[in-house]
């Protein structure tokens, strides 16, 4: 038993060092930093300082919650928060949505069906730079394939229907326009930026769904049938609740995701139009790497959305390993 | 016979003539020629150069006159980097404060100098011993690579001018034919343009702007209008004075193109490179940038585009000023290097007139290597380079001697987010109030110096 115990810990050391270097000391480092005020190109006094008379010096006065209390009085990262809760609440309702959609219309298994799984999982291939990239050209109102399937396809027909509306005595609706700029107005670019990021995770989502749809017994759905239940009422009162506890998981795990959202916002939108689609990470970065290098408060700032983020990760972690979870 | 016997000479004298001129380039190849150590007392040593992009057509082809040319003159290799320029910046930061960087050499531009100077190795006394000519370069690129009081002992020398773009009109030859129109000289003829185009019923935009939040693209023509109408970001105490009587004109002006219709309204959201497309495309009649997309715009798909391309100066303000932003990556030597005086030796090479006008004559025949981008006015107003280039070198010289640069403060950096933000407020909303978002801007600057200690 000792001698397996060692040969346990030797056969692990290697993963766990490479653990410890590559996230344990960047976090705790990061952790160190959050309390100083650390910009990159000035010198700083650090509260752990190494040789002279003795080997460590502590010096806690060096410490500061400086950059804690500094941003929740800063209006741009207040502001961040604001639009990472608003990108989350639109991508994770809609990926959900839409993902639970597109896996009940392909729960048939058959030739089209299975062409179909195929593909969905394409757009979650593809990295989120390159598909905020995409997806700013798609929306370009002088080419964008998207800019002109909502021309024809939402934009048109709404304005017939108004058109006919006009023609009446009373009808005095404008018409809708089709020279919007996507990415130049405050609540469409921050719609259109999570439809990115709904386009690249329903797919997933679908798969997902469908994964789970797959596991039901279908005697339940027969015997409900058989007591009378129309195909609403087997969605809602026995598909839905049956799903419940993978729902969850997915809001979870798809909420962890949306609120670290960063490549897209660099790459689609710079952050804009002014400051409504800057998102907590795309700030972080600005402050640490492109506007003040202000390590420090960087660390500090992430270290909320850390913060945030483990206790999501928890309740995840701690759902998934509930004994009874598949039975919930 | 006789027929032959000329030939024959005529081979002779040719192979002589040859042979002396592979001769004269090889003297162009000695180290004295640059100034260099004789004897190769470096031999061996392997220098980093911290640089981004080699698809840079000048980073590409030095990089390789570094290998063909440099390195057997006096032994010294040196690898350039190929960092891509999404993550340069911090790249640049990490390395430039980092005691035991790998990297000897580094370029930047010239926005972040501020940041990295204290890294930086001085060069007042090797440009005093190479009996550098800093007259040579715009007093824009000269400002971008120095600190402190030009001509005073606080000059501090931290880089040399490397890569320097100035700000070109480009236009449609052919549109402005038709108006019987001259190119814009200043911004409120590229109004004037834009009413003629107007009036005529042209469907193409007078102007692709870009008021876009890409860092700091949508400040380059602001400050245009800014120094030609008269004013600064700041006054001599470093007070933000864009917002004054003279600011708001220069930005009412600027935005004007925006909310009179002369650009499309989605250059609210499109970068320098966006706009460009709007040219190249065929969809714009001039636009404002910088002087390396000009064969582009030669190279356009489009023939209309390509058959009618224009250059001329950036324009300048309409009874003051003509001055535009010269954008500057300066090269020098971090000063933890190892291997200073090595990479001094590369310096000189690297930013020596025989090697830069070399780079722009590109001798390798390749178009892969093609490029048009000098610093100096002396290989700017080269005869042969204007020949090649259609004249582009003199253009960029006449709009060099009045450029300026950013301010050279480490705050700077904090500021363009504000600035930039500022802009693209006015641009999205076109009911903005320009005082109003300048005012805050100003605030908001005034609070970033001020916590600098600027006002202590």
């Amino acid at each position: 038993m000792y001698k397996s115990k060692w040969i346990v810990a030797a056969l692990l050391a290697p993963g766990l060092l490479v653990v410890a270097l590559t996230t344990t000391y960047p976090l705790l480092a990061a952790l160190y930093f959050s309390f100083h005020n650390y910009k990159l190109t000035r010198p700083v006094e650090w509260a752990i300082q190494l040789g002279g008379d003795s080997l460590v010096t502590f010096n806690s006065s060096a410490l500061t919650l400086d950059n804690y209390i500094e941003a929740f009085t800063d209006d741009r990262f207040i502001n961040s928060v604001v639009v990472t809760a608003e990108f989350t609440f639109i991508s994770v309702g809609l990926s959900v949505v839409i993902g639970l959609a597109i896996a009940l219309l392909l729960q048939k298994d058959n030739l089209w069906s299975r062409m179909t799984k195929t593909i969905l999982i394409l757009p979650f291939a593809i990295s989120p730079a390159l598909k905020g990239y995409s997806w700013r050209f798609m929306l370009n109102e002088n080419f964008g394939i998207f800019d002109l399937l909502i021309d024809v396809f939402v934009a048109g027909p709404i304005n017939a229907l108004i058109s006919i509306w006009n023609a009446l005595p009373f009808g005095d609706v404008p018409l809708m326009s089709t020279t919007i700029v996507w990415l130049g107005d405050s609540f469409w670019a921050l719609v259109m930026l999570a439809f990115s990021e709904t386009w690249g995770w329903a797919p997933l989502i679908a798969l997902m769904f469908i994964g789970a749809l797959g596991s039901i017994d279908s005697h339940i759905f027969e015997s409900a049938r058989i007591d009378g239940a129309n195909s609403w009422q087997i969605f809602t009162r026995v598909t839905l609740p049956i799903l419940r506890p993978v729902i969850l998981v997915i809001v979870m795990l798809k909420t962890i995701f949306s609120l670290k959202m960063f490549d897209q916002v660099v790459t689609m939108t710079g952050g804009g139009p002014v400051r409504a689609t800057q998102t907590i990470n795309f700030y972080v970065h600005q402050v640490g790497f492109v506007r003040g290098l202000e390590i420090g408060y960087a660390s500090a700032l992430s270290y909320i959305l850390v913060f945030v983020l483990t206790i999501l990760a928890a309740g995840y972690v701690m759902y998934l390993l509930k004994p009874d979870y598949s039975r919930s | 016979m006789k027929a032959h016997r000329i030939l024959l000479v005529v081979l002779c004298l040719a192979l002589v003539l040859t042979a002396l001129g592979a001769q004269a380039q090889d003297d162009n190849m000695n180290p004295a020629t640059f100034g260099l150590a004789e004897g190769k007392p470096y031999d061996g040593i392997t220098l980093k150069f911290l640089i981004c992009c080699n698809t840079a057509q000048q980073f590409a082809l030095l990089d390789k006159m570094t290998a063909e040319e440099f390195t057997p003159m006096t032994g010294i290799t040196v690898e350039w980097g190929d960092v891509p320029f999404g993550t340069y910046q911090e790249t640049l930061y990490l390395e430039a404060s980092n005691p035991n960087t790998e990297y000897d050499i580094a370029a930047w531009v010239d926005a972040w100098g501020t940041n990295v100077k204290d890294f930086l190795y001085p060069l007042n006394d090797f440009v005093a011993q190479y009996e550098i000519d800093m007259s040579d370069y715009s007093p824009a690129y000269v400002g971008a690579s120095t600190m402190g009081t030009a001509g005073t002992d606080n000059e501090i020398i931290y880089g040399l001018p490397f890569r320097g773009h100035p700000q070109i009109l480009y236009y449609r030859t052919d549109v402005l034919e038709q108006l019987g129109m001259e190119p814009p000289a200043t911004w409120q003829d590229l109004t004037r343009l834009g009413e003629a185009m107007a009036a005529a019923g042209m469907e193409i935009e007078p102007s692709a702007m870009y008021y876009g939040l890409n860092v700091d693209q949508n400040l380059f023509n602001w400050y245009s209008h800014l120094w030609g109408a008269g004013t600064d970001l700041f006054d001599e105490n470093w007070e933000p004075i864009f917002n004054n009587e003279i600011g708001y004109e220069a930005t009412v002006q600027y935005l004007s193109y925006l909310r009179d219709g002369y650009t499309a309204e989605q250059s609210t959201t499109l970068n320098e490179g966006d706009a460009w497309q709007e040219v190249i495309d065929g969809r714009a009649a001039t636009y404002v940038g910088w002087w390396w997309r000009y064969s582009s715009m030669l190279g356009s798909a489009v023939p209309e585009v390509a058959n009618n391309a224009g250059i001329a100066p950036a324009p300048g303000w309409e009874g003051g000023l003509t001055a535009s932003y010269g954008y500057l990556w300066p090269v020098g030597v971090f000063a933890q290097s190892e291997n200073v005086e090595a990479s001094l030796q590369f310096l000189r090479w690297l930013t020596h007139p025989i090697t830069e006008l070399r780079s722009v004559s590109n001798e390798t025949g390749d178009p892969a290597y093609d490029n048009n981008v000098a610093v100096r006015f002396s290989v700017l107003r080269d005869p042969n380079y204007n020949e090649r280039f259609n004249n582009l070198g003199n253009v960029a010289a006449d709009i060099l001697a009045d450029a300026r640069t950013i301010p050279l403060i480490p705050e700077y950096t904090e500021m363009i987010p504000v600035l930039s933000e500022a802009i693209n407020e006015m641009a999205v909303d076109p009911n903005a109030d320009i005082q109003a978002v300048l005012d805050r801007a100003a605030e908001d600057v005034r609070d970033i110096m001020d916590s600098a200690g600027y006002y202590d």
